[in-house]
């Protein structure tokens, strides 16, 4: 069962996973040819260091990207087949989800693959700078658990029904509307900062997506 | 006549013609200039607290002892000072020990208005210093500005030399963090005084921070590619209408030393490492020299050297060898992952997962 489930979910979405491991695989590479390829070490440091950053931006922009695109393609056919094929499997549906689930996970390794070959191929083809240092694996780790997660939070959106994700939407909505009309109000409380801050927060649920995503860096 | 005077005026607001007193002043004269501004700005502050005092007919004005500071306090409620001056006391008592007499006589002025608190040093001190803090401001929060104005009066009675060279006052209560920013412009410096420290090479310490006593410090502290790097990150900026500095950048930028040095020489030479890593040094070695550490730098004179190793009690090798140990530690690895960064973001993937599994979405 898994294994069709795995092949249907690979079939949905393997063109744009496929373009995705590329893309991950090659951004470590890019950002590293940036800031000098094999040449970095002529280069200074600080320059190495604000090349990285300029590239830090796009690998937990790539990773969210690559768990919605996983989440939406897993659930995507089955609301617009009224969830026929789901119904008609002898499953109830927590097992029918956790197979769909697993097959995220499993489809999950190819850009983890590739953004972990492409870290270690771009800091074995260059002589880091004296003071820096290359974080191939560090790198690799943040951006499956970052994938992994962001996968996770938009299968649970988009496996639950439309007025769920409404939900989700309205209260969004709900926050910023409420705190731009506290501050029309002139009521100086601070409603959306405390609510990221504790979202981005290590112990907070999108904390892995803060922090440094540099391949090379002090 | 009319025509020449527009054009004139208008190639001077376009900034083709460097105006009058660039042209024309001196270094010398130019200084003055700043010390006099200086004078003005001093006097002009200490008018604005006496209007400030005279525009509150029935405010309270009490003296609060904090140890060894008197803290004036002027307004309607002084308990938020009160309750702020306990907590600033205990602050520069754990911070300070018995060095804290050294504040002795030192005043500062808070006046407490309806939506700001200004604190002030005054009495004797070179220059007085304000800021402003909201009325929400929690007494913990003025405590810690109470220590950082406290602190200043310690930096204030140090001589032009070490102000000069330390740019940034006296460290008050440096964190972690400031040490790794201080590692980072220590990795990250362009220079190769800076590099040579980074390997550990304690003379190179020595030139990085400033330590090398000398009359040429462009030359003593920067090598001849390192002098190319500075003018090079000065960039040609307005100097490009004065054609004599345009050329010397040029030929300087070209490879020639000669003209590296003349670019820079009447510019004001700082060390090549910044005040934020001089700064952990100076901490590093208050540290380092316990209860008496600060009343030693107070009173120790000399080269910056020797001040810091009076106050640190040991050798100046070992106190930069321990200062870089420190600070190459403090540095950590901020791109890994932290287990608890790795473990929460497990927790919330299966807690997303439990949720998705819990749905009743074709019940």
């Amino acid at each position: 069962m898994f294994q069709v489930i795995l092949s249907t979910q690979w079939k949905w979405a393997r063109l744009p996973l496929l373009l995705a491991t590329i893309t991950a695989f090659t951004v470590p590479i890019l950002s590293v040819q940036g800031a000098g390829g094999s040449q970095i070490q002529g280069a200074m440091a600080f320059s190495v260091l604000a090349t990285m950053e300029n590239w830090a931006v796009w690998y937990p922009l790539l990773a969210a990207a690559i768990g919605l695109l996983l989440a939406v393609t897993a659930w995507g056919p089955d609301h617009r087949q009224g969830h026929t094929y789901a119904l008609s499997l002898p499953l109830p549906r927590w097992q029918y989800a956790m197979l769909r689930l697993g097959a995220g996970f499993v489809l999950l390794a190819a850009p983890a693959i590739g953004i972990a070959l492409g870290s270690v191929l771009a800091s074995a083809t260059a002589t880091v700078p004296l003071g820096l240092t290359a974080y191939p694996a560090a790198l690799a780790i943040r951006f499956t658990l970052a994938a992994v997660l962001a996968f996770t939070i938009f299968f649970a959106i988009a496996g639950g029904s439309t007025r769920t994700a409404g939900y989700v939407l309205a209260t969004m909505a709900a926050l910023l509307i409420g705190h731009r009309l506290l501050g029309v109000v002139a009521i100086d409380i601070d409603v959306i900062g405390p609510i990221l801050e504790r979202l981005y927060d290590f112990r907070g649920p999108l904390g892995i997506f803060g922090g440094r995503w540099m391949l090379i860096d002090v | 006549m009319r025509r020449l005077t527009f054009g004139t005026l208008a190639l001077a607001a376009a900034g083709v013609l460097p105006p009058r007193t660039v042209q024309a002043q001196t270094v010398e004269e130019l200084r003055a200039r700043v010390a006099q501004l200086e004078q003005q700005w001093n006097e002009a502050n200490e008018l604005a607290r006496r209007v400030n005092a005279a525009l509150l007919p029935k405010s309270h004005v009490d003296t609060i002892a904090m140890g060894p500071i008197a803290l004036v306090a002027i307004g309607d409620d002084l308990t938020l000072i009160r309750d702020a001056a306990d907590g600033a006391l205990q602050l520069l008592s754990d911070h300070l020990g018995s060095d804290i007499e050294l504040l002795r006589g030192v005043e500062i002025y808070a006046l407490v208005r309806e939506h700001t608190v200004g604190l002030g040093l005054t009495s004797g001190m070179e220059q007085s210093r304000s800021f402003i803090l909201f009325e929400e401001t929690k007494a913990a929060d003025l405590a810690g500005s109470l220590v950082h104005t406290a602190l200043e009066a310690l930096d204030l009675t140090q001589d032009g030399a070490w102000r000069d060279w330390l740019d940034v006052g006296t460290p008050t209560l440096l964190s972690t963090v400031d040490f790794v920013r201080a590692y980072e412009s220590l990795a990250t410096s362009p220079f190769d005084a800076s590099s040579k420290c980074l390997l550990g090479e304690l003379g190179g310490c020595r030139l990085a921070l400033g330590l090398t006593e000398t009359s040429e410090p462009l030359l003593t502290w920067y090598s001849e590619a390192d002098r190319r790097t500075l003018v090079e990150n000065s960039g040609r900026g307005p100097e490009r209408f004065f054609p004599n500095r345009a050329t010397m950048y040029d030929r300087c930028v070209e490879g020639d030393g000669e003209s590296c040095s003349t670019f820079m020489k009447d510019r004001s030479i700082q060390p090549p490492l910044p005040p934020n890593v001089r700064v952990t040094l100076v901490q590093h070695a208050l540290v380092m020299g316990g209860d008496g550490a600060y009343g030693r730098l107070h009173r120790a004179g000399g080269t910056m050297e020797e001040r810091l190793t009076a106050a640190a009690g040991v050798s100046g090798d070992s106190l930069i060898a321990s200062w870089r140990a420190v600070l190459v530690d403090s540095a950590g690895h901020p791109t890994a992952v932290s287990w608890p960064l790795g473990l929460a973001a497990v927790f919330w993937a299966m807690a997303f997962s439990a949720m998705a599994l819990r749905s009743t979405r074709w019940r």
